[in-house]
């Protein structure tokens, strides 16, 4: 579609004018956003309803139904035709669901499903509620909202972010090598689901460490160590489905950068295909201009795209960006 | 990193102007693609991406590959025999023996052993339940765990 929206945008810089485009409905990014949550509280309480039950009567583990198990049993069950401790068939069903989920959706089941993402939310949140109302640690998160956007810093999160390889190979090798889940040691997730029956241990530190982090920064263990997330950044690279970006409707007003949980810079892009992206849809809530972004599907058999924007030369050019109007 | 700072989105789009002016010299970095694109809704992007994993899940279940407890020698062990008991159709693997077993599916899935056995193995009291799980009798055993058991009963079942 931007094949044709860059040209027009040559045209109009030529004119000097400024484009009038179509707002997006009011509260339509709220409503995307409340979907969201009530469908991570859905999982979050179905979730908590599994960790109780088998705590108060020993029904099946919330281990059952994680699909990580199922990667690190992989080669176990190729090679031997049995399956690593705490691994049952679930797992693998849940993996072979996870994947496929990725290959239609991309970062669907990270946005919208998983739990210990969803935590990592509300925690940021309640975190920025408090650290707005005290004036030290409101001036600390500053400090580093205002390093967060420095080259340097970038260049480390960039490197931090290999981290998911790096577990996601801990974890899968270790695995084949030892028979057991050696990522279960450090997984916050086990840590959390066993949090009744406590027990200091790493993978208790790395949760700590994990909502401490989350307090600063948006879904920390996402971002730098999740193994779930890199294998479903793989299977996503095979996905049709990424939020768009109509380059000739787009405001470049960062709205959507920083409605992103993930830190991408999505008014760079024209489709969001990062290996970060949670498919979240943030930045389509945030976005305020009606087609500037959106969910599209990428098929050889559909016509090109037309940018739906209207060029219309604007009678009174704009001076400044009126999206605060 | 880009730490959150999200004032401003929720207002963007509350106000109630019907449309946006894009400033001159402010245009957005210029991006293209050749792909052949079509929108789509973001309701029917949320159901259909709820609806196909439960579809999948929904799958595997039906074709009775769905299981959240131990597998092979468990399922062996609740095989009903010809006595109406609950004893192994073939040989159990003691490899397959894990921590969410219960000692009276170990008992059951290697005729050969008792669950007294198996109690004293992991140094728990005789009149402990045979409902007990493995994993619990760990907990509890002083150094015994799921490997040593497979060990254990690799001899025993050789022997």
């Amino acid at each position: 579609m931007n094949v044709q929206g860059e040209g027009m945008d040559r045209s109009l810089a030529a004119a000097d004018v400024g484009i009038r485009v179509p707002r997006r409905p009011a509260a339509w990014g709220s409503k995307v956003r409340w979907t969201r949550h009530a469908i991570q509280g859905a999982v979050i309480a179905l979730v908590g309803w599994q960790a109780v039950g088998h705590v108060a009567s020993g029904g099946e583990s919330a281990e059952a139904w994680c699909p990580l198990g199922g990667f690190e049993t992989l080669w176990t069950l190729l090679t031997t035709g049995r399956t690593v401790s705490h691994v049952h068939t679930s797992s693998l069903v849940l993996s072979v669901t996870v994947l496929v989920l990725a290959i239609a959706g991309r970062g669907f089941f990270c946005g919208w499903l998983c739990p210990l993402g969803t935590i990592q939310e509300m925690v940021h949140k309640a975190g920025r509620a408090v650290t707005d109302r005290v004036p030290p640690v409101r001036r600390l998160r500053r400090r580093l909202e205002r390093g967060a956007s420095t080259e340097r810093w970038r260049r480390i999160d960039g490197l931090l972010r290999w981290g998911r390889w790096l577990v996601l190979a801990w974890a899968v090798i270790g695995a084949a090598v030892t028979g057991t889940m050696v990522f279960r040691k450090a997984d916050p997730w086990i840590a959390l689901l066993s949090v009744a029956e406590f027990e200091f241990s790493l993978a208790f530190v790395v949760l700590i460490a994990t909502l401490v982090l989350a307090l600063f920064i948006e879904r920390p263990f996402c971002r730098y160590a999740c193994p779930l997330g890199a294998v479903q950044s793989l299977a996503g690279k095979l996905s049709p489905i990424a939020v768009q970006r109509d380059a000739a409707a787009c405001l470049d007003c960062d709205l959507c950068n920083n409605a992103c949980p993930m830190a991408i810079p999505v008014n760079t892009r024209t489709r969001v295909t990062d290996t970060s992206c949670t498919g979240c849809l943030e930045c389509v809530g945030a976005c305020p201009s009606q087609d500037g972004l959106a969910v599209t599907l990428a098929l050889p058999a559909f016509p090109p795209r037309r940018s739906k924007t209207t060029v219309e030369p604007d009678p009174q050019p704009a001076t400044e960006l009126e999206v605060a109007r | 990193m880009r730490l959150t700072h999200r004032t401003s989105h929720r207002d963007a789009t509350a106000s109630p102007a019907r449309e946006l002016t894009i400033p001159r010299g402010r245009r957005p970095v210029p991006t293209q693609t050749r792909l052949h694109t079509r929108r789509v809704p973001v309701a029917m992007y949320v159901i259909a991406l709820l609806v196909i994993p439960s579809l999948v899940v929904f799958g595997f279940m039906a074709a009775g590959l769905w299981a959240t407890t131990g597998t092979s020698v468990t399922a062996q062990a609740s095989t009903p025999s010809e006595d109406g008991g609950t004893g192994p159709a073939a040989p159990a693997d003691p490899a397959d023996v894990k921590g969410s077993m219960t000692v009276q599916q170990v008992v059951d899935a290697f005729p050969t052993i008792t669950a007294v056995q198996v109690l004293t193995q992991f140094g728990a009291p005789l009149d402990t339940p045979t409902s007990t799980q493995l994993k619990d009798l760990v907990e509890s055993s002083d150094g015994m765990d799921i490997p040593a058991m497979r060990v254990w009963l690799v001899k025993q079942t050789s022997g």
